[in-house]
């Protein structure tokens, strides 16, 4: 017992150095345990290979698409249009987020009615928003603003009100009022909430994105996925699939998180 | 009179103890240059005295006057030491203790000159550049203090600023406010409740209590007294004001049951 303890220590004063490798390898290794299921699932045929494509079969799709056909253009039609849509619903969220929290009445009233917003799927908006809007880019970008700007609102106006009331008064004592106030104190004191807000806001901006355009005609990555879907071509619609994922694990883990923890340390917080 | 306190009563606001006084008539003359304690348990209403000073809040009825002058909302004339320091984490040191210059020196470079003048006053010139994160709570306070000063105000409003800190840190921090109330003569208002902080910093102490325990009870000044003895002083002098306050504080009958 103590000895297993003691080893521990010292696995753990060996350093981060290794403990990271193991992380790393142990991914690794899943990953390579996962392809070795799916391609053996294959190598059975328990489903018809049009059904089950192999993960090579994924690799040629993936390389010929970006090649040949347009999915390089759909990424980026999708990511304009998604860039878009995040820029304007975040900068209304952030400005509905600090008004509630400066109004009372606005926060019983709106800031309520943004809570059971938030509990409605974005996929729920598209029949609404094709019919106001038709089948157009407009559309997507309704449902993508819509559904993005919540998080952002909610996030900001925990955010101001959670600011301890000591930092508020000591920039009014050191003659910070009105804009200058905003500016100055509650802007900057919110910093590490607003990115999480904003890490937030964008995972809910790609999902409604996604479920827009899958209705929508044009190009873009719901679109490759609906057509996939219509021309039984399960290669192409897991090939989209993958591109979401590594977009959205690209964004979330290199951009945000690291941003948020070195944030929320210098703010002083955890 | 530099700050005149007529006639204050603050009630409170919530929907419970409705129409409940904190503080009631409250009376109080404040000179200039004078260092001057709020001294009492918590509960007597000595911090909120001190925010109606410092314009958080404003009185339900009477009225503050500082220079003539009624208070209507904070002014960078008034600063504040907190307890929980309440430094911008997002500034580094020189740059919270330059916060309060923005409007008063349009220069960059003076505003730092003066803020560096007053971080060598506090001791930190060694640690302008630092993040607030990695400081002490002593250090934090040290800074605290600097910002507050750098704005030259007309009077220095301190909530239990060393509540938060260790006994040797706290007794270093007493001796580095005398000395910049020496050199400076800013008027202080300190709000505290040890005996011995006040007996130690102050010109006057005003000792404040609360008469008794029931919901409705209010916070009353009890005394004002003057403390003569130069300083730097010594506890072991101020004896005779020490029994003076344990009097006035806990009732005369319990404290003779104590010993």
């Amino acid at each position: 017992m103590l000895n297993d303890l003691q080893n521990r220590i010292t696995v753990a004063k060996v350093g981060d150095y290794k403990f990271i490798r193991h992380r790393y390898m142990h991914r690794l290794l899943f990953g390579l345990l996962l392809f070795a299921i799916w391609q053996g699932a294959v190598n059975l045929e328990l489903y018809p290979r049009y059904l089950l494509p192999s993960p090579g079969d994924i690799l040629q799709t993936m390389i010929y698409g970006f090649i040949e056909a347009d999915y390089g253009l759909a990424i980026l039609e999708s990511l304009r249009r998604v860039i878009f849509g995040y820029l304007l619903a975040i900068s209304v969220g952030l400005f509905a987020g600090l008004a509630i929290a400066r109004y009372h009445f606005l926060d019983t009233t709106v800031g309520a009615s943004l809570t059971a917003l938030q509990s409605i799927p974005s996929v729920a908006w598209v029949p609404l928003a094709l019919l106001w809007f038709g089948i157009s880019e407009a559309a997507v970008l309704f449902i993508v603003i819509l559904e993005a700007f919540i998080p952002c609102a909610l996030g900001v106006r925990s955010g101001v009100m959670n600011i301890p009331r000591e930092i508020i008064r000591a920039g009014q004592t050191l003659g910070a009022k009105h804009l200058d106030l905003y500016i100055r104190v509650i802007l900057p004191a919110i910093v590490p909430q607003l990115i999480t807000s904003l890490k937030l806001s964008w995972a809910f901006a790609w999902r409604a994105l996604i479920a827009g355009e899958l209705f929508v005609s044009g190009l873009g990555i719901g679109q490759s996925l609906e057509l996939g879907r219509s021309l039984a071509d399960m290669a192409q619609v897991i090939s989209m699939i993958v591109i979401i994922a590594i977009l959205g694990f690209v964004s979330d883990n290199l951009l945000f998180t690291k941003l948020e923890k070195s944030l929320r340390e210098k703010w002083g917080l955890n | 009179m530099f700050v005149h306190v007529n006639n204050a009563s603050l009630i409170y606001q919530g929907a419970k103890y409705k129409g409940k006084y904190i503080l009631k008539d409250v009376n109080l003359d404040l000179n200039k240059h004078e260092f001057t304690c709020l001294l009492g348990p918590s509960g007597c209403g000595k911090s909120t005295l001190l925010g109606l000073i410092a314009g958080f809040v404003l009185p339900s009825s009477g009225e503050i006057l500082v220079n003539g002058n009624p208070i209507s909302r904070p002014d960078i004339n008034r600063s504040l030491v907190f307890q929980e320091y309440a430094l911008f984490p997002w500034l580094n040191v020189i740059e919270n203790v330059c916060f309060g210059l923005e409007h008063k020196l349009k220069n960059k470079e003076e505003r730092c000159e003066l803020a560096m003048r007053y971080l060598k006053l506090v001791g930190l010139q060694d640690h302008a550049e630092d993040s607030i994160a990695q400081l002490s709570g002593g250090m934090k306070q040290r800074v605290a203090i600097a910002r507050a000063l750098v704005v030259e105000p007309e009077l220095l409003l301190m909530d239990e600023p060393f509540g938060a800190l260790d006994d040797q840190t706290r007794g270093n921090m007493q001796k580095l406010i005398t000395e910049l109330w020496l050199e400076l003569k800013t008027t202080i208002v300190f709000v505290t409740h040890s005996i011995d902080e006040a007996l130690l910093l102050a010109d006057r102490v005003i000792v404040m209590s609360k008469p008794d325990t029931g919901p409705y009870s209010h916070g009353e000044i009890k005394a004002d007294l003057r403390i003569e003895q130069p300083r730097p002083r010594q506890l072991n002098q101020l004896s005779a004001q020490r029994r003076q306050i344990m009097d006035l504080l806990y009732q005369k009958e319990n404290f003779d049951a104590a010993i």
